[in-house]
C-alpha cells in the first residue's frame, strides 16, 4: 500500500467503518493521531442487536507518519468463528528470527494452533474482510488444509 | 416500528415479506446498492439483521461507536506481539 495522506487517510477510515458497520455492532479506536505512530483498531461484534454473537472482526493497523501522511507499517486482521470455533487471521508483523513477515493464523479450534504461522501474502483490510463475511455468511467452517505451514 | 428479528441473516424474499414488497424488489435494491448483502453466489444473498433493520427501522441501529485518542502513544512494536484471541 501507498503512503496515505491526510485526507485519504481520513476517507479509509470512515469507508472501512461504513463497510463493517453492515454486519453487527462496531467500535473503532483511532489512536495517535497527534503522534509519530498510529493505531486503527476495528472491533466487530456480529449479528449484534441482542443476539449471541456469532462472529467477531478484529482488525489492527499500525501507521508511521511520513512527510505527506501514513505509511502503513504492520497490520493484524483476525476472524473468530464463535459458532463453530476457530480463527482465521491475516498478519503482518515482525516473527522470531525473521524479519516482518506475510502469514496466516488458521486455528479450526480456537485457541489450539496445530501451525503458529502459515504461508501468507500481502492483503488489503476489505480484502480481508470480504473472504471472512464470506465464510461468515456462509456457514463454512474453518479449513486450515489448503495452508502451507511458514518455514 | 419494533421489530422482533432474531436470525443473522435473511434471504431476500424474507425481507420482501417483512417489507411487504416483491422480492424482485429487494433483488434490485441489493443490485442498485440500497440494501447491503453478502453474494453467496450468482442467485443467493444473505442478507444481514443490521442490514433489515436498517431498511426496515433505521432509528433502532445506533451508529459505530468511534473513539479518537489524537495523543495516545503508538508503538510499532507491539504489532509483533501476537494478540490473545481466545477471550475477545
Amino acid at each position: 500500500m501507498k503512503d496515505l495522506g491526510l485526507h485519504r487517510f481520513e476517507q479509509r477510515k470512515a469507508t472501512i467503518g461504513t463497510v463493517l458497520d453492515h454486519l453487527g455492532e462496531v467500535r473503532l479506536v483511532d489512536s495517535g493521531r497527534e503522534k509519530r505512530g498510529r493505531l486503527l483498531r476495528l472491533e466487530l461484534h456480529a449479528p449484534g442487536h441482542g443476539l449471541p454473537v456469532q462472529g467477531t472482526f478484529i482488525y489492527a493497523e499500525w501507521y508511521r507518519r511520513v512527510a505527506q501522511g501514513w505509511r502503513l507499517t504492520r497490520y493484524q486482521y483476525d476472524y473468530l468463528d464463535r459458532r463453530l470455533g476457530g480463527r482465521l487471521g491475516y498478519h503482518w508483523h515482525t516473527l522470531t528470527r525473521r524479519s516482518a513477515a506475510y502469514h496466516a493464523h488458521c486455528e479450526q479450534v480456537l485457541g489450539t494452533p496445530t501451525v503458529q504461522h502459515y504461508r501468507s501474502y500481502e492483503v488489503d483490510l476489505l480484502e480481508a474482510h470480504e473472504e471472512f463475511v464470506r465464510r461468515y455468511a456462509a456457514d463454512e467452517p474453518i479449513d486450515c488444509s489448503g495452508l502451507r505451514p511458514l518455514i | 416500528m419494533t421489530l422482533k428479528l432474531d436470525k443473522p441473516f435473511y434471504s431476500p424474499a424474507e425481507v420482501g415479506n417483512l417489507a411487504g414488497l416483491h422480492s424482485s424488489t429487494i433483488l434490485n435494491y441489493i443490485r442498485g446498492g440500497k440494501l447491503y448483502a453478502v453474494k453467496l453466489s450468482e442467485r443467493t444473498y444473505r442478507i444481514p439483521l443490521r442490514s433489515v433493520l436498517k431498511l426496515l427501522d433505521p432509528e433502532s441501529v445506533a451508529a459505530p461507536t468511534v473513539v479518537e485518542r489524537p495523543d495516545a502513544d503508538v508503538r510499532i512494536s507491539d504489532a509483533d506481539r501476537e494478540p490473545d484471541l481466545v477471550d475477545a
